[in-house]
């Protein structure tokens, strides 16, 4: 027999002819004692398998089957608490809210999905931001040969360079006039940093 | 109700792939539970009973891939037994022979089936199954299966070969009984055999 006459014995058997096959495969049957007895033994076969299987499934007892499901659930899922069973009041009442397509569920399941290529996304994302967007100097207000209000007196200081130091910003003003004296103003951080900058003479 | 609605199509898979009948009612009792954990995942554009036999069919699966590991240990276990034992009588076989008229004139049809199906491989077991027990089509095989119906179509005949082949001792000796028994679960066909 031929893969083709074996595919037409199975689809003839299985009803998957259309009806002109079915009438040619009937044709070259009559022609073929090896092909009718093969198509007997299949269906006697076939035929042995349903009623053995029927008669187990009449035979079998189903009296504890659903209370069986019931208890293999509860076992594979703890017994839920009054707080759980809030918890999935008020998830269920936010469904409710959300509309029939169950918007959390869905949420959450492609959060489970995904979380992986998520997280290393944002990470990436955080890293970029880190090195390629660094934050401006922190902002002291001034730039240079701005005035300011000196901390005596009412008279005005221009202030020649702005530099920071750790968490310093050192405001430098140099003299006009020989007889004047340099001056040069810390102003500290957020946090309060008693110790001079290394290298640098307290004041 | 679901249950009621399916269990006995699920038991009569489960055991036809496990022969045995608490192996197949724990098989459908777990295949229940999978149903329910997972019934947010089933899509709706699939029947459900498709849905439903892939689940039944896995859960077989699974179990007779632990049966197999199970036996291979025990078996492992006696051989070592009997090698520390001398003068124990050796490791025979647990099928006795039987004569083919004797098999279906007794009870013993049902166990000649299931050696027979044991023999099968789980794929063309379950595809066998499907096809003659629950009479489904080769498109929802193939959906059940996760296969293609060219693959559906091979498996189905490789299995009723090997089946014919490992029977063909009953067929021949015993034809007529069986067909007899058979004769009322025979499908129709419009050619009646010139």
């Amino acid at each position: 027999m031929t893969d083709h006459e074996n595919e037409l014995l199975n689809r003839f058997l299985d009803g998957e002819l259309s009806d002109a096959d079915r009438e040619e495969f009937e044709n070259r049957m009559k022609d073929s004692s090896e092909l009718v007895a093969m198509r007997d033994d299949f269906e006697v076969i076939g035929a042995m398998l349903r009623e053995h299987i029927s008669c187990e499934s009449e035979v079998a007892d189903f009296s504890g089957f659903t209370a069986g499901i019931d208890r293999l659930i509860d076992l594979q899922e703890p017994a839920p608490t009054a707080a759980f069973e809030s918890s999935v009041t008020r998830i269920n009442e936010d469904k409710t809210v959300a509309g029939p397509s169950n918007l959390l569920a869905r949420a959450e399941s492609w959060w489970r999905r995904n979380w992986t290529p998520v997280m290393l996304g944002a990470a990436a994302a955080a890293a970029v931001i880190f090195f390629v967007v660094k934050p401006a100097e922190p902002p002291t207000g001034l730039q240079p040969n701005d005035e300011v209000a000196a901390a005596t007196g009412n008279n005005g200081v221009v202030v020649d360079s702005i530099s920071n130091e750790g968490k310093k910003t050192v405001l430098v003003s140099m003299p006009a006039q020989q007889d004047e004296s340099t001056v040069i103003w810390l102003l500290d951080g957020e946090e309060d940093d008693q110790e001079p900058v290394e290298g640098e003479d307290p004041i | 109700m679901l249950v009621e609605r399916y269990q006995r199509r699920a038991y009569g898979i489960a055991y036809g792939m496990l022969r045995n009948r608490e192996d197949a009612l724990d098989a459908a009792q777990d295949a229940f539970v999978k149903v329910f954990r997972n019934i947010e995942s089933f899509k709706g554009d699939s029947s459900f009973y498709t849905w439903f036999y892939r689940i039944v069919v896995n859960v077989c699966i699974d179990r007779c891939r632990k049966q197999k590991r199970m036996r291979s240990v025990e078996y492992d276990d006696s051989y070592k037994r009997r090698d520390e034992s001398a003068g124990v009588a050796p490791l025979v076989g647990n099928t006795r022979p039987m004569h083919p008229g004797a098999a279906f004139e007794s009870d013993e049809l049902g166990k000649v089936l299931n050696e027979a199906l044991g023999k099968l491989s789980e794929n063309h077991r379950t595809i066998l199954l499907l096809r003659e027990v629950e009479g489904m089509s080769y498109d929802d095989i193939a959906e059940s299966m996760g296969c293609n119906i060219g693959t559906v179509m091979s498996r189905l005949h490789h299995a009723r070969k090997n089946l014919q082949k490992t029977l063909k001792p009953y067929l021949e000796a015993s034809g007529s009984v069986l067909s007899k028994r058979a004769g009322a679960g025979v499908r129709k066909s419009s050619y009646d055999g010139s």
